[in-house]
């Protein structure tokens, strides 16, 4: 039996039942088992019948809504359509500001509800209130303009840190909530910090670790962001950080690896670096075009070739101590070379074009290590 | 955090993966030796009392 745990997508707290209200807002009150001991009930209720426990949450959601009532999260926040019939999984963008999260993220849902999971059989829709956030906030900006988005403040973060965009993911048997949101690597310097505004961190159950060339001495120059705070320092800080808050959270040891969470390590604005001698271009490139013609065992396997690669080249580039700190302190993780834009900024503040470049292969990787899509090709060997 | 200074990517990835067996396996023991000293406790109680 495998109780579910619920993520709110409004605040990122856990909750194991959701609340119910009716039409006028008023809390539907529920038993004091299913209000303090869910689990009681959920075990009861699987004891009686044959379903299981999961048709038993699918029939009470659906009782409910026959009803007229809508499911909220304990804190009160609505949850949107159906979010609590899939299970949930929340992905956090960590990277410093600067390092380009908010951009990936755009080009990462833009290309993401232009279809490109469909030849795997995943289809992608997104939450209303997402949508519309979405569209405002970041779409506009990059998609429509082709312009800059504005910068994240460095420590409150922005409307996504707190409100994630929220996906549904669905295909063949199973379907979940995509939960992206964006995690500030500054935010991860002290404890305060991180108990104030990144909470979520500790119960995260994936990790895009964004990092620009700036967090490299050796790619430092290539970085158009010259005036960004982002350094080497900064980085080992953050990495360190990240890799304490995760074994934190499932209460490790240190020296204890938290096998649970799926990381994908991305070095963006990779466009920049092409030109390099010792690049490793070979492996910057769309999966969805390699996917037109190989299986994804294939693309994970090219995957796993690469990050051979990328990381020696990134050594090569004075980040052997970041390199070092990655590969010890978090489980599993994959390199990526990603361009969210695909070209610098112009003079006039413009894109030319937004050509995303390798912004699918890390979530396809993730998606893979959570046990949404086959994992095969992604072991070490 | 375990030593994988001048590792490859790869050497690193089957260096964590012997380590994340390692950590499977001694969080096994934990739960099985649990269940034998409650079961074993409860035993003493039942017999005692």
């Amino acid at each position: 039996m495998r109780l579910r745990r619920y993520v709110c997508p409004s605040g990122l707290e856990l909750f194991r039942v959701p609340r119910y209200v009716n039409a006028e807002g008023t809390p539907v009150q529920v038993s004091w088992a299913e209000r303090h001991a869910p689990w009681m009930v959920t075990l009861g209720e699987s004891l009686r019948s044959t379903d299981s426990v999961v048709r038993s949450r699918e029939a009470r959601a659906a009782a409910a809504a026959a009803q007229g009532l809508s499911p909220v999260c304990p804190a009160g926040h609505p949850l949107p359509d159906g979010y609590t019939e899939r299970r949930t999984v929340t992905l956090g963008l960590v990277g410093l500001t600067g390092s380009g999260k908010s951009t990936l993220i755009t080009s990462l849902v833009e290309t993401l509800l232009r279809g490109v999971l469909a030849p795997l059989g995943v289809t992608v829709t997104m939450d209303e209130e997402s949508a519309s956030r979405y569209q405002v906030d970041l779409r506009r900006h990059l998609i429509v303009d082709r312009e800059r988005i504005p910068p994240t403040y460095v420590l409150t973060g922005n409307d996504i840190t707190k409100h994630p965009l929220v996906l549904r993911l669905g295909g063949g048997q199973d379907s979940l909530n995509l939960l992206i949101y964006d995690a500030s690597g500054e935010q991860l310097y002290r404890r305060r910090d991180i108990a104030e505004f990144n909470p979520y961190l500790y119960h995260t159950s994936a990790i895009m670790l964004v990092l620009s060339p700036n967090a490299f001495p050796g790619l430092e120059h290539l970085d158009d962001d010259t005036q960004s705070e982002v350094g080497i320092a900064q980085a080992t800080q953050m990495v360190s950080a990240l890799s304490d808050v995760v074994r934190r959270g499932r209460r490790l040891r240190r020296g204890e690896l938290a096998e649970e969470v799926a990381v994908a390590v991305t070095l963006t604005k990779a466009d920049k670096l092409v030109g390099m001698d010792d690049f490793p271009s070979q492996y910057f490139g769309d999966a969805e075009r390699f996917l037109l013609e190989h299986s994804l065992e294939e693309l994970f396997e090219l995957i796993q070739e690469g990050s051979d690669d990328i990381v020696e080249f990134l050594k090569k580039e004075d980040g052997e101590n970041l390199m070092m700190l990655i590969l010890s302190g978090l489980p599993r993780p994959t390199f990526h070379l990603v361009s969210a834009t695909g070209h610098d900024v112009a003079m006039d503040g413009h894109y030319p074009s937004i050509d995303q470049v390798g912004v699918v292969g890390p979530l396809l990787t993730l998606l893979a290590r959570i046990g949404f899509l086959p994992s095969e090709g992604l072991m070490a060997r | 955090m375990t030593s994988t200074g001048g590792m490859t990517f790869t050497q690193a990835m089957l260096h964590q993966e012997q380590q994340i067996r390692r950590q499977r396996y001694r969080r096994k023991l934990r739960r099985i030796a649990t269940v034998f000293f409650v079961t074993a406790a409860l035993v003493f109680l039942a017999l005692v009392l």
